[in-house]
Order: C-alpha cells, then structure tokens, then sequence
C-alpha cells in the first residue's frame, strides 16, 4: 500500500498538481498580461494626443503626456504588480497602434495603420464621419509558471509561455492624433 | 487475511487521489469565480465612479452661472447641484446586481476606505482643480474658483463567496474619477447685420415748435419773446414792436408720436420691411449711430414712408452756414437747440419760417434766409433740396403739429420704449411695451457695471422726457434752457388712443447728470434681438466656457465692414469699419453721432458733408473709418483672462468705456474689440466672416493649427456662427467652402441661427445654409459641429450654452 501511495503521490504530485499549478499559475498571469494590455488601452483612449505632452492649463497644469507614453507607463505599472508577468521593452513593444476603421457606406479609402511613435502628423485630422478611429494595444510578452521545471521544455507547463494580447479602444479626441 | 485486507486497501489511493483532484479543481475553481466577481467588482465601480463625475462635470457645464455675484455665489450652487446630481447618478448605479442606492456619503476622503459590513458603499463626492493636480477644492469663495472638475470616490467592502474558507475575508475596493479640464480654443462669428436691431419697440417723434401754445411758462429765460409765426407783416423785425398780434406770446416745443401703420410698434413692423426681398433687415439703427434718413427706404411697404426731417430736428444748418460768427456755437449739434421750425427771435431761432396763419414765407431779417431754421420750400430754397421731403399740400409746409397724411410720417427722433428692467442680473429678453408708458424713479442696481449710473435714480414719465433724455438736453440746465423748454412743453400721443398736447411736467430740476447715459443704457437693454444675443454670448457661451476650461478666445463680428468690401476674400483680423449706409441720393442728410462723451458736443451731430468721426475717424485698433465692427484674434500667448476680457470686457465694470456711447461703438481702449462694440448695420456678409474666423486658427505665431508650438494641441477647435439671417446672395457658396476647410482641420463649425421675425421663408433658408447636412456649415465643418435654430429670442441664450456644454462635457 505504501508503495502504492508513494506511486499515487507520485503521480498526484509530479503529474497532476504540479503541472495544474503551473498551468493555472500561467493562466492566471496570462490574464494580468492581458488586465495590463488592456488597462493600457483604456487610459490611452482618454489621451487628449498620441505622442505629445501637453499640460492643461498651459504651461504648468496637470500633464497628459499622450496615448502612447500612458499606455506603455501604464501596462509597465501593471507589470511591476504582478510577478511573472514581463516582456521586452522597446520602441513597438508594447505597440501603440492607430487604427483608422472605414465606415461602411461612407465611401472612405482603407488607410494604413500607424504604429507609435510616430503619429498622424500635423495636418491629418482624420475625418470621423468616415473612419472609426481606434487605439490598439499590443503586448508580445511572456508569462513564466509557477515552479520551473529544467529537464524539459513545454510552454505554461515548464517553462515560460509566450503569448501575445492585445486590446482596442476608440479614441476619444481624433483630432489629438496628429500630434 | 492480510492479502485480503491489502486486496480490500487497493484503489483507496485512488479515490484518495480522485478526491485531492476534485477538491483542488475545487480550489481552483473557487479562485477563479472570486477573483473574477472582484475583478468585475472592481470593473464596475470604476464604471460607476467615471459615469458620476462625468455626470457631475456635464451638469455644472449645463447650469447657469451668468452674471454671478462678487462671491461666485451662482457657481457654488451649480457646483453643489452638480455634485449632487454626480451622487445621484452613483446611487443610481450598480454592484453585482445590487443597487448603491444606499451607498453612505462620507467625508472626508479617509472615510471612503473604511471597511464596513459586506455590499457596504462609501462615496464621496468633491470639487477638484484640475490645473492642480486634481486636488481638492473647499466649497467656499473665493476657493469654489478653482473647482472646475466633479471628482468621484468609492469603496466598496467586497466578502468574497467561496474564499472566506480559506481566511481570505472582506475586501475594499476603491475607484476614482473626476472629469477633465476641457481645453478650447473658439472663435465667435457674430452678426451685427441691420436686422439685429428690428424686434426692438420704438417710437418715432416729431419734435416740432408749435405756436398755437400754450403760453409759455412765466420765468423762463425767453418768455416774452414772441412767436413769430404771429407776426402780421412779412419780413418784419421779429422784436415785438411791429407788426405782431399783441399779446401774442406762444410757442412750446411739442412731441407728436408719429403713429405706426399697424399695432405693432417695433421697428420693421412701423417701416413694414420687406423681409422677402431684403431679408438682411432694417439698416436704421434704435440707438446712434443712426442713419436717420434710411427709414425712407425702397423696402419700406408703408403707404407713406417715414422721412426724417434733418431741418426740423436741428435749429441750424450746419453743413451751408459758415462756421463763423456768434451763430456758430449753435450750429453742428444738437444739444440746446429747439426745433427747426422756433420761429422765435435770435438766438432763440433763425432766419427763415413759415407763417402758417398767413400762408407765407417769413423771415426774421430780410434777404437772409441762408440763416433759415426751418422751411421745407424745396421749390425756392435751393440750399434745401438736398432733403427730399414729401409734402401733402402746396411746396411749402410748416408741420408744426400736423398729423394727417404723409405728414404725419415725418419724424425727427426714434426713442427706443424702454421700460424698468428689473433687478440685477437684467433677465433677457427684455421687450419694450409696445406704446411706451412713462415710469420713475427707477434705480440702477448697484451692480449696474457702469459707475455713473449705479445706484442712480432716472424717471422717464412720457415720450417728451423720453426724447430730451434721449438727445441729451436733461444732462445740463444750459442744454435744457438753450432748447427752450424751459418754455414748457407738451406732447401728443397717438396710440392706443390720441391725447392731444399734454403737459410733460419737465422743469429744468428734471436735468441731472448721466441721463442721456441712463436712456442709452437702457435703450440698450431694449434692443432686439441684440441685446438678448450678447447676453445670451456672453453669459451662455463666453462666462461659462471661461470658469469650466481652459481656453482662449477670438471674434469676429461681422455685416458688411468697407475692408471685407475691399477684401472681400479676408482676412482681416483686426475691427473694421462699416459704411453708415447713407446711400448716394441722400449726400446731404444726417446721421447721430453716438460720439459725445469726452468729445466736443458741436460734433454730435452731422451730414455727410460735414463727416463726424464715426464717417472719417479711423478705427481705433482696426481698419478702416465708419462705424465699428469689433473683432479680436485668436492668441496662444496671451492669458486667459486676457483673451477673456479682451471679447467681454467691455460688459464688465473693471473694463468698462464709455458705455454710454451704446454699444461703446467708437471706444478706444482694448476692451473694444468686443462683443458690445458692434453696431447693427448694413448685410450679412459671411464669407469674408468665416474666412476670417478660420484663417484665426492659421494666424502664424498668434496661432496655428498646423505647427506644434503655436497651437493648443489638446483643445477643442471650434468656431461658433451666430446670425439672425441668410448670406448675402453671393456669399453663401465662398462661406460653405470655408466650412468644408474646417473640416480637414479639426475644427467644429456650431451655428446658432435666430429668427424673431417668424419667417417661415427665413427659417428655411437658416436649416439649408446653417444646417447638419453636408450642404450646411454645421455639417460640412464635420468634427462635431451642429446647427441650433431659435425661434425666439428667449431660447438663444441656450442655444449658447447648449454649445458651451458640447465643448466642455465629456472628457476626463
């Protein structure tokens, strides 16, 4: 009997609570990527611009330093809370994405996405009766499980699974996209 | 046996191992319904905190905080029943199924974090200043100031379901929000077309020297000097000793109201304008400047035209005798002098009369009817052909007091009806009474902006003080002895019913300083719609703008200014001039002048020949000569308060001038280039208007929208059309155009448009030029933009504010 439970702890232990542990652990840090992306996405939304920092009012109010910067401060705020959640920063990760939707009926050309941190430029108001103009949060990052396992290599299970999530939300001021 | 008990052990640690599985998937599961509920928990108290202060900060933008008091006292009722409307809205809310109904309001913040019993809620509710840092703001002058922003906090005791086995007990919650500082950057286009005038209640006068009495007052300066209408002797010296009907000492001035063709008394409706073919309205002006002359117009339909008679209205003609000589004082102006047609003696009257009794033509002095004071004769006086004058008997006329025929529509003044206005703040619209009814003693409130007549005491009893306040002759005892009604006087009304010659009670202790001043303020409050349109500008969009957000202002008024004539194509950012509309038939009629305070009285009055600063002066920080269209360009450098005050000033006592020259039309301070500096005149030209308003969001280092340093990339771009007609004919496609442009660059294109003159062919013409479809400035300008049309003058002040809440609602 005792070799049996030695073999059903074995098999409980090595087989089944571990790697549930470890999935769950992955799960639950695969949501908090997500919570960040689209906690990013939601305070980038409200920005009054894309990439510049203005303060209101001028020239020592409150600062909005625009949708790109909130979001990335933000989901790198949300990292720093939540152990096992990570990913490589630079200048498209997390990527601050401006989707300028056409509105079916309205006749408006497809437009190229515009990847942050470069904005619309100056003098491209987008016309909102024609395109539904959107933010977009993507985050390539990284969830480690809870226990790592050296001897071999699954994603999630024993080692770091690497997932990409992304969030979108429509952006408040369109014309703030130029700047 | 022991096989057997090992037999009957075997699968045990299965089930043992079954049941760990389940209760840890158990576990799991339990972690995952509560930390989601939490999550949703958590969701959905910050939904419900955003929904309260956004609610909170767009209803503080909908409330009235015009013309507030010292303390702001209006802005803190706002700001209070804005936080309880944010508190209600919270209660209203949700959390997971149940109601916050009963959700405590706390103060201060600290209590909002204390944990209570399960569903327990605490929410607190502030003011905020968002230049701040969003910190908290007391209620209390002169702090409410600052609190620009609703901000929203809650905690909510979560228990969870499942993990409170595992000691995991009650969890707080805790959201914020608050609504923004809204930025804009807007530019009002506003009318001062002719039309914004026309609803106003007026009376038209004839000021007349009437010899059929009564006797004059004893005392006064020139009793005893007859009346030379009684004359027997043609060309008789007027001394009394010859050929004069002993006894005879008449003559008083006498004011006739010259009646409309209808009940009505405003202004298109005794001209009874053609609205069809001049949709732009009546060019004549309710208060001076005023063209007189151009009430006899082709788009009067009244069966006799109303014509003004510049000989009448003066006793002198300034623009053919020579400045020179003792006379001369007198020429030029108006103040002191009775009518045209005194047939006393020098320096009482001059040269020229017609005898009625007689039938004749006299003079004072032989041969010297250059010095004529009054005689329509356009037959043998050449001087006088230059004034058409229809004549309803013979070539010469003395209507003294006649009024039947197209005599009884010459006029010499046009008093606007006003009446008491109120207490402080003066609610508009304020509508005259259609036949004026005399009133007294009205006090101005303290608060009355302008200085002078704070606190004084003003009486207006009939249309006889009416008028001599209105010219100016009750603000000195010389003006009103030089004018002779000293004399007595005595006026006749004509609607509802003929009172014929009554006394008008007015002695020289009637004279107190500022009554001109106190007319034309009140005058000014009677104009309409104007009046009602820059207070519904002011309190509705320009007050509320400046205390909820962060903005800069430019303007632009508009009608059909000599630069936008030059350059119809604009821009022309600084205040221009507009043309008095004295057309090229009428080279030698006269306009008021609205210039007299701090300027030579002589000048007050004027022809074209001899031009009075309105027609040569140029306009002071603008362009051009003529009557003053105010307008300001939009500046990202310049302050708030500066951009603020520099629109609004001129209704404010720290920076009021002059505000009885009305509308501070010829003021010179930088306080006019604002919103009560325009004088209603002339067309509606647009085009050259918006050019202007737009080209303000492309003005280099003042402002633009295409470079980064000049421009306020966070704020709102909006331009703001206030007009109470339809373009000139050639003018609405260049004006569509433009609004098509403000598309492309962000900016919003609202347009308000009024119409008090229930024209169904206007309103119409509004919708299509005005209007949210493509063909529409609102809705070519896209970003936002919208057209609100106003029936009524009461609904424009919303129309303003249904504006300003669209510019600062919604962000945070």
């Amino acid at each position: 009997m005792a070799a049996e439970y030695v073999a059903t702890m074995y098999v409980l232990f090595l087989f089944i609570f571990f790697p549930v542990l470890n999935l769950g652990t992955c799960g639950l840090r695969a949501f908090f990527l997500w919570f960040a992306c689209n906690q990013a996405t939601m305070l980038a939304a409200k920005a009054k611009t894309f990439n510049t920092l203005v303060y209101v009012p001028e020239p020592s109010g409150t600062p909005y330093p625009g949708a790109y910067a909130t979001a990335r401060a933000r989901a790198a705020q949300i990292r720093s809370m939540f152990p096992g959640v990570d990913w490589t920063t630079n200048a498209t990760n997390p990527e601050v994405r401006i989707i300028r939707a056409v509105i079916p009926g309205s006749g408006a050309p497809a437009v190229a996405d515009v990847i942050g941190p470069a904005t619309l430029g100056l003098g491209n108001i987008p016309d909102v009766d024609q395109y539904v103009c959107t933010i977009r949060v993507t985050i390539n990052g990284q969830v480690t499980p809870l226990i790592p396992v050296p001897w071999f290599n699954i994603q999630g299970l024993s080692s770091p699974m690497f997932l990409t999530v992304s969030s979108e939300a429509q952006f408040e001021n369109p014309p703030g996209l130029q700047f | 046996m022991n096989e057997r008990r090992i037999r009957n052990q075997k699968g045990a640690a299965v089930t043992g191992l079954v049941i760990a599985l389940f209760m840890f998937i158990m576990l799991a599961g339990f972690f995952a319904f509560d930390s989601s509920r939490l999550q949703m928990a958590q969701r959905e108290l910050t939904a419900t905190c955003d929904a309260a202060s956004l609610a909170g900060t767009a209803m503080l933008t909908s409330l009235d905080i015009a013309n507030d008091d010292a303390t702001a006292s209006k802005l803190g009722t706002a700001q209070a029943q804005a936080c309880a409307y944010a508190r209600n809205m919270f209660q209203n809310g949700n959390m997971l199924g149940r109601s916050l109904g009963s959700a405590n309001v706390v103060s201060p913040y600290s209590a909002v974090s204390t944990i209570g019993s399960p569903g327990d809620c605490n929410v607190m509710i502030s003011l905020a200043d968002p230049q701040q840092q969003f910190a908290g703001v007391a209620p209390v002058y002169p702090d409410r100031l600052n609190g620009r922003a609703i901000m929203c906090y809650a905690g909510y005791t979560y228990n969870p379901v499942f993990l409170g086995v595992i000691g995991v007990g009650k969890v707080l919650l805790q959201a914020n929000s608050g609504g923004g500082l809204p930025q804009v950057d807007a530019v009002l286009v506003f009318d001062y077309s002719g039309s914004m005038d026309d609803a106003t209640s007026v009376t038209f006068i004839r000021r007349t020297w009437d010899s059929t009495g009564p006797a004059p007052v004893g005392g006064s300066g020139s009793n005893g000097q007859l009346d030379n209408s009684v004359l027997t002797t043609p060309n008789a010296v007027a001394d009394g000793s010859s050929g004069a009907l002993p006894g005879a000492n008449h003559g008083v001035v006498h004011y006739i109201e010259v009646p409309p063709p209808g009940s009505s008394h405003r202004l298109s409706d005794y001209l009874q304008h053609d609205y069809v073919a001049s949709p732009n309205g009546v060019q004549l002006n309710v208060l001076p400047p005023q063209s007189l002359p151009v009430s006899d117009n082709i788009y009067s339909m009244a069966a006799n035209k109303y014509v003004f008679d510049a000989n009448l209205r003066v006793n002198s003609l300034p623009y053919f005798v020579p400045r020179t000589g003792a006379p001369a004082a007198k020429f030029g102006k108006e103040y002191g002098t009775p009518p045209g047609n005194c047939t006393l003696a020098y320096p009482f009257g001059y040269g020229k009369f017609y005898n009625e009794a007689l039938g004749l033509p006299m003079d004072f002095t032989a041969g010297v009817n250059v010095n004529a004071a009054y005689n329509p004769n356009t037959a043998t006086v050449i001087f006088l052909q230059e004034h058409p004058k229809t004549a309803a008997t013979g070539a010469i006329r003395y209507p003294a007091y006649v009024n039947t025929g197209a005599d009884q529509h010459v006029y010499t003044d046009l008093v606007v009806n006003i009446a008491n206005p109120g207490s402080w703040p003066y609610a508009q619209p304020l509508n005259g009474p259609t036949n004026f009814v005399g009133f007294s003693n009205f006090q101005f409130p303290s608060q009355e902006p302008d200085a002078a007549l704070a606190g004084q005491t003003f009486s207006f009893e009939n249309i006889g003080v009416l008028t001599e306040a209105a010219r100016g002759n009750l603000d000195l005892n010389t003006y009103f002895n030089d004018a002779l009604l000293d004399r007595g006087s005595v006026y006749t009304t004509t609607s509802p019913a003929v009172v014929s010659k009554q006394n008008t009670s007015m002695t020289v202790a009637h004279c107190a300083p500022n009554y001109q001043k106190a007319y034309q303020r009140l005058a000014m409050l009677y104009s309409q719609p104007i009046a009602t349109a820059i207070d519904g500008a002011y309190g509705g969009f320009f007050q509320k703008i400046n205390t909820l957000t962060d903005c800069r202002f430019g303007f632009v008024g508009f009608s059909n200014s000599s630069q936008s004539l030059a350059s119809p194509s604009g821009p022309n950012f600084t205040s221009q001039g507009s043309a008095h509309q004295l057309s090229p038939d009428q080279p030698n009629s006269f306009f008021v002048s609205s210039q007299y305070s701090g300027r030579t009285i002589g000048t007050r009055f004027h022809s074209t020949n001899f031009p009075g600063p309105e027609y040569t002066m140029a306009i002071s920080g603008g362009a051009g000569t003529g009557f003053r269209q105010p307008r300001r360009a939009l500046a990202k450098p310049e302050s708030q308060n500066t951009s603020y005050t520099g629109v609004v000033g001129g209704l404010q006592s720290s920076t009021l001038n002059a505000f009885c020259a009305p509308w501070s039309a010829i003021a010179s301070t930088p306080a006019a280039n604002g919103l009560e500096n325009g004088t209603p005149l002339s067309n509606t030209a647009t085009a050259e208007a918006l050019t202007t308003a737009r080209a303000m969001f492309h003005n280099g280092a003042s402002y633009d929208i295409a470079t980064l340093s000049n421009n306020r990339p966070a704020a709102k771009h909006a331009i703001v059309f206030f007009t109470d007609g339809v373009p000139d004919s050639s003018d609405a496609g260049p004006t569509l155009t433009q609004a098509q442009g403000c598309k492309g660059e962000g900016i919003a294109v609202f347009t308000i448009g009024l119409d008090v003159t229930n024209n169904p062919v206007l309103q119409g013409s509004q919708v299509t030029f005005l209007g949210n479809l493509p063909s529409g400035l609102a809705g070519a300008s896209g970003n936002g933009g919208k057209f609100f049309p106003c029936a009524s003058a009461s609904t424009v002040r919303d129309s303003f504010s249904a504006v300003a809440r669209r510019l600062t609602q919604g962000q945070r």
